[in-house]
């Protein structure tokens, strides 16, 4: 009795299979006639699958993020919001709140969370700041500025393009593109483009001589981190699909072509870009019957190597996926008024219940208590900027300036309008100064002394002159 | 004298060679064929359970992965730390050989946990493999002819980039 034939059923080498990864599965369909398909028998697939699911299961939270325009606003401002998921049915959703990078109207935007490590940035015009934070010490950092060439005809642009952790060298890593238009033709100069890349560890940024595609779009879903390596999405000078994938540690990079249905691309609505099974994976959403495809890339600069994993729908509502769950579903955003967070469970092909957020910034959420909107029927002259200087509050009175036409229908006139919040009544105060021959003083509207105070600022006689007036009640 | 570890019932296992094993019922628990057999004896167990199927060598290392498993639970500070070490550990102690027969005994004596563990360590070992190591591995005999599995190879060819030496 001493060693035996030892044979492992049929049974049992599905389940092994089913760990291996899509290259592998591919390599192996040579093995045997019936190893050929695995990945398209229904029996084969469910094990697959259910491998899938614990695999994913790892991470106890999850980081979402997004940018939306609220409709119910009528000023053009794009909110963006991050959550912290957490929960068997992320029941728990907190709300965090990005450190502010500097004062100054501009959006935030988050690049990738990678170990627990936030890197997001904020752009205002031209101005751009990128910060790494840890939400769980708090600890914030702002990246030095990048390699910028001063030259007064034209303005740099920056666009950041992935965050991650360099495993060879230990260090944190973000990579980004600087090109540069004229600011009088708003014409790129290609010549002046470039590639940088900073490191944590020494805290500064270098350039890379490198020709790389850019990443084709600022909202979620255009980048990922997976390994060390960054990859993004973006068309390339032929108009094609391509991936690019970014090693943080060598600082090369391999493009694989997305093309593997070109012809059904007109289709295509959107595209989302995940890490499904340690494999960057392209979440594809079509128009026509509103379903999805998730597609696996089996080897970074192989377009033949996409595998198509799921197809699932058709969904009766149009929506936008978001990033993978932690049990191989897809958590998303339902395109409804109130932004409804919702979770599909790409095997089963079944909704999850909603989640419900535990803290809902205001403004999303109507039917939240203490969010209660109601519209007033009163005509009042708008705020003239949306900048803070424009507005003060004042004990239980919002006090704004704007412009308004005169009786006479011909001058413009500038008013200060002071709404009492607990009345709901208003009252119109004229601007007047004393400078007639000025034409456009800047004005700040402050709280000082506890009176609304307007602060003019003039150029006379080329010097600046600053005046202050106080309204007396 | 005292303490719940001594005075735990006690469970006899017999392996083909007639090799005994006495194991605490606690552990038994997790060998679901033993404790099935248990279940269904009316009265308590006190001869030893044979097991037809289970090699000494087989059954001597389950009962090492289990009695380990279940000390390391017991003490949740530093478990999953040197649960993971002692699982790298006993992965690489065995040969492929051995390995496939542990994946044997383990599904007859049907240990969930340990099964798991063991298609996870042939998924890691095989996963950059060749195919004609995978045949060699599971005793496949190939049923495509040269033609066909050169076409294959040809439209896979991809996936045979980085295959690790046998």
């Amino acid at each position: 009795m001493a060693t035996h034939s030892n044979q492992i059923p049929k049974d049992l080498v599905w389940e092994i299979l089913a760990k291996l990864s899509v290259k592998s599965l591919k390599r192996f369909s040579c093995v045997h006639k019936s190893w050929l398909n695995l990945l398209e028998n229904s029996d084969f697939k469910s094990i697959y699958y259910e491998n899938l699911k614990s695999k994913t299961a790892y991470s106890s939270s999850l980081l979402l993020w997004r940018y939306f325009h609220d409709e119910r606003s009528d000023r053009h401002i794009y909110e963006n919001e991050v959550y912290l998921l957490s929960g068997e049915r992320y029941e728990n959703m907190v709300t965090l709140v990005l450190p502010n990078l500097f004062e100054e109207i501009g959006f935030d935007r988050i690049i990738d969370c990678v170990n627990g490590i936030i890197c997001h940035y904020k752009k205002a015009g031209l101005n751009v700041k990128i910060g790494l934070w840890d939400p769980k010490t708090d600890e914030h950092k702002i990246i030095p500025p990048s390699i910028i060439t001063n030259d007064p005809d034209f303005d740099a642009e920056v666009e950041i393009h992935g965050f991650g952790y360099d495993n060879v060298n230990d260090d944190y890593k973000v990579i980004q593109h600087i090109c540069y238009c004229h600011n009088e033709f708003y014409q790129y100069e290609p010549a002046l483009a470039n590639w940088q890349i900073y490191s944590l560890k020494s805290n500064c940024w270098k350039k890379l001589n490198l020709e790389m595609t850019e990443k084709g779009g600022f909202g979620e879903g255009y980048v990922t981190y997976l390994n060390g390596v960054c990859h993004w999405r973006g068309g390339d000078k032929n108009g094609k699909e391509v991936l690019v994938s970014f090693n943080l540690s060598t600082e090369t990079f391999r493009t694989t072509l997305i093309g593997w249905q070109q012809s059904d691309d007109i289709d295509c609505l959107t595209r989302t870009l995940v890490v499904l099974n340690d494999s960057v994976a392209l979440i594809s959403s079509f128009d026509e019957n509103s379903h999805i495809e998730i597609s696996i890339l089996g080897e970074v600069g192989v377009k033949e190597s996409w595998v198509k994993l799921f197809t699932v729908g058709p969904f009766p509502y149009i929506w936008h996926p978001m990033v993978m769950g932690n049990k191989c579903d897809i958590i998303f955003f339902m395109g409804n008024e109130n932004h409804e967070l919702a979770s599909f469970d790409v095997i089963s092909g079944k909704d999850f219940e909603t989640p419900k957020p535990t803290s809902v910034p205001p403004g999303i959420t109507e039917d939240e208590p203490g969010f209660d909107r109601r519209k007033l029927d009163l005509e009042m002259t708008k705020r003239e900027h949306i900048d803070n200087a424009s507005i003060a509050y004042l004990n239980g009175v919002c006090h704004w300036w704007g412009s308004e036409y005169a009786t006479n229908g011909l001058e413009e006139e500038q008013v200060l309008v002071s709404f009492n919040l607990s009345t709901e009544t208003f009252q119109t105060t004229s601007i007047v100064w004393l400078q007639e021959n000025d034409d456009s003083p800047i004005r700040s509207l402050v709280v000082l002394n506890k009176s609304v105070t307007l602060i003019f600022s003039f150029t006379k006689n080329n010097r600046i002159e600053i005046s202050i007036w106080v309204k007396l009640v | 004298m005292s303490g719940i570890s001594d005075t735990e019932r006690m469970i006899t296992l017999k392996t083909v060679e007639g090799t005994l094993f006495d194991v605490k019922s606690s552990i038994a628990k997790d060998i679901k064929t033993v404790q099935a057999f248990i279940d269904d004896s009316d009265d308590d167990v006190t001869s030893p359970i044979p097991l037809p199927n289970v090699f000494t060598r087989e059954l001597s290392r389950i009962l090492d992965y289990l009695n380990n498993h279940h000390r390391f639970r017991s003490d949740i500070e530093k478990a999953d730390e040197e649960m993971a070490r002692y699982d790298a550990e006993f992965a690489k102690s065995m040969s492929h050989e051995e390995l496939k027969a542990l994946i044997l005994a383990a599904n007859y004596l049907n240990v969930k946990d340990l099964l798991e563990f063991l298609n996870q360590t042939v998924a890691d070992v095989i996963q950059n493999k060749s195919v004609e190591f995978v045949r060699n591995f599971f005793g496949i005999e190939n049923d495509y002819t040269p033609e066909e599995e050169e076409k294959l190879r040809n439209e896979n060819e991809w996936a045979f980039n980085g295959v690790e030496q046998d």
